[in-house]
């Protein structure tokens, strides 16, 4: 999985690319890890070009969102293809994220 | 007893990987949950997980939904490597119930429980243990007719071609990984049954 941080603010947004699972997990953790040291509080994840998410792929995002919570700060993603909104949908993973259509919507009030 | 389409799933290795300490609660979590999900899209299709296996049954009026719930299952395990063989038939399946009864049995914590038999799970559970190595779903001759051409995979056992267009390359990539890397003679034996299998599917 090809995995991009850009930073715009206060915001960082992660650019994935493939599937997001056992393969790829550890790589998504990594860049999460590195943002929560560096103390980054709002993490957008971008899955425009991700189009698939297994079991471990979504608890990698609970786990993200449950660490940045805690430090008072949000994990939102945007750009979910049909299947992976689908996924999210049947795991009730779009009431537990914050899930946007669009990038642009989701920087709105980050 | 009515007929069903029954599968009887169970993952491969577990013995060995929770003997050498290597079997984790994530693998448990990865391998149920897709069948929970699965049973939230599909109520049609009905889920039994149990330890390392799932007993997955339908009537053969739901194929459709059947196919896409397997293909969900495969694609997930696959991508969380868990190597899961199945075996499917068609035949007699009844779940036996007591509603007076069952309606406070089902509200206790420390009770879960499926009552399910018939011959269809016989031969679905025969056919996972009996029809060789290699992590895929094999088909009892009494359920080949009900399933459309471009799902079976012929080999010494037909089996289920689950994979749709894309899945092929992704799925042989990480089956051969998980052979590079394995270090059980039983596990990369079953992964190169799998590749084997696999790579005769055009899809």
């Amino acid at each position: 999985m090809e995995i991009s941080v850009t930073t715009k603010g206060s915001i960082a947004v992660m650019n994935l690319e493939g599937h997001l699972d056992t393969n790829s997990s550890p790589d998504a953790q990594k860049s999460l890890d590195e943002l929560f040291d560096s103390g980054t509080l709002k993490i957008l994840m971008n899955f425009t070009k991700v189009d698939f998410v297994s079991s471990s792929g979504l608890r990698v995002l609970l786990g993200a969102a449950k660490e940045l919570q805690k430090a008072g700060g949000e994990l939102r993603v945007c750009n979910l293809n049909e299947e992976v909104t689908d996924i999210f949908e049947m795991s009730g993973f779009d009431e537990i994220l914050n899930v946007y259509a669009a990038e642009d919507e989701a920087m709105q009030g980050f | 007893m009515e007929d069903y389409i029954t599968i009887f799933f169970d993952i491969l290795g577990t013995k060995y990987k929770v003997k050498t300490g290597t079997f984790t609660a994530y693998e448990s979590l990865d391998f149920s949950n897709p069948s929970c999900l699965m049973a939230k899209k599909f109520p049609s299709v009905n889920m039994s997980v149990f330890s390392d296996s799932v007993i997955t049954a339908c009537k053969p009026e739901e194929i459709d939904s059947l196919l896409q719930a397997i293909t969900f299952l495969y694609k997930n395990w696959f991508g969380d490597k868990i190597l899961v063989r199945g075996g499917m038939a068609l035949g007699k399946l009844a779940y036996a119930s007591i509603p007076e009864l069952d309606e406070m049995f089902n509200k206790l914590d420390n009770l879960s429980f499926t009552r399910v038999y018939g011959e269809s799970l016989v031969d679905a559970v025969m056919m996972e243990g009996r029809s060789g190595p290699g992590a895929v779903l094999y088909l009892h001759p009494s359920v080949k007719e009900i399933i459309p051409d471009e799902y079976i995979g012929e080999a010494h056992v037909d089996f289920l071609n689950w994979m749709k267009p894309g899945d092929r390359k992704w799925v042989i990539e990480y089956c051969q990984q998980m052979m590079d890397g394995s270090k059980s003679a039983e596990e990369k034996k079953h992964l190169k049954s799998t590749l084997f299998l696999l790579k005769k599917c055009t899809a």
